[in-house]
């Protein structure tokens, strides 16, 4: 396969070409890692500090709804997964597919996360900009702290999702019939954008568990 | 990525089934161990994800170093921050 490869000036092989954009890509998620554990973590010490307050918070969040776009959004791993190995196979047409179908899931994903934040505005549940927080339960300040938390980690989520819709919808594009030297910059492109992928599937599995499902 | 689809499909499933199990114990409202539970199956979807769909299972020693890496300063983060509050 390596005679086939476009090698950069900067590097020995193909081999470690590969593995230097892996490493460029791991070494990006890591600082997008220590983002999030600093949001996780002050939610966590909030959680610790009032746990009852946030357990019942929760409760008036829609988890079935959120359960069902959590699916959703494990699918569309599982699409960009596909996609990949088609790439890798050579079979460029069907990985695009495997694109479309992955950019269409993520897409869904994100109109029922609006949904949800439409339904909790007109709930009076959006302490964001000075809108009025309107809470029925027991302890509306430490809520709203919960609320503050819940936008922030869904918005800054649902921002990464946008960044990888973009990515995809550059592959998609890329992707195109192309002669055999940029096919293997392909593959690797398509790596990457799936690391990333799942990277903002991983993120989302401990939002969704640290806001949906600690309720009691 | 170049795993057969089977398998593909199987940590696909595996990961549903996951996440139902992480429901009907958030459902179940078992206080603590509902909190451990969900964090335990969290933990076990991140994994999943990670070996597998990041491929970290087949990654380069050097790759795999990168991902540890990463983690060691998440896990300093989880340790020092309770640290700090707890001797307040």
């Amino acid at each position: 396969m390596s005679d086939t490869v476009t090698i950069a000036s900067h590097f020995e092989d193909a081999e470690q070409q590969r593995e230097a954009g892996l490493m460029g890509m791991w070494l990006f998620l890591a600082t997008e890692l220590m983002l999030f554990a600093g949001l996780f973590g002050a939610f966590g010490i909030y959680r610790g500090l009032h746990g009852e307050a946030f357990a019942e918070a929760a409760r008036h969040l829609d988890l079935p709804l959120a359960s069902i776009n959590t699916a959703i959004l494990l699918t569309s791993g599982l699409t960009m997964a596909l996609a990949e190995r088609s790439v890798q196979a050579g079979l460029i047409v069907v990985a695009r597919r495997w694109i479309v179908a992955t950019v269409a899931l993520g897409a869904v994903f994100l109109v029922i996360k609006g949904y949800e934040w439409h339904h909790e505005f007109a709930e009076g549940l959006m302490p964001l900009l000075g809108l009025p927080f309107d809470y029925d339960g027991s302890h509306p300040a430490q809520a709203e702290l919960f609320f503050d938390f819940y936008f922030a980690m869904t918005g800054l989520h649902a921002l990464h999702m946008l960044v990888g819709l973009g990515a995809l919808a550059v592959l998609w594009v890329l992707g195109r019939p192309q002669p055999g030297p940029r096919a293997d910059r392909y593959i690797r492109q398509m790596r990457i954008t799936g690391m990333y992928w799942a990277f903002v599937d991983v993120v989302w599995v401990f939002v969704f568990t640290s806001l949906y499902l600690l309720r009691s | 990525m170049n795993r057969p689809i089977r398998a593909l499909l199987l940590i696909w499933l595996a990961l549903l089934v996951v996440l139902g199990l992480g429901v009907g114990v958030a459902l179940l409202e078992l206080g603590t161990w509902s909190l451990v539970l969900n964090l335990a199956l969290a933990l076990l979807m991140a994994a999943l994800l990670v070996a597998v769909f990041m491929d970290l299972l087949h990654a380069a020693p050097v790759i795999r170093v990168f991902a540890l890496g990463a983690l060691l300063w998440v896990f300093l983060l989880a340790v020092m921050l309770p640290v700090d509050y707890l001797t307040r």
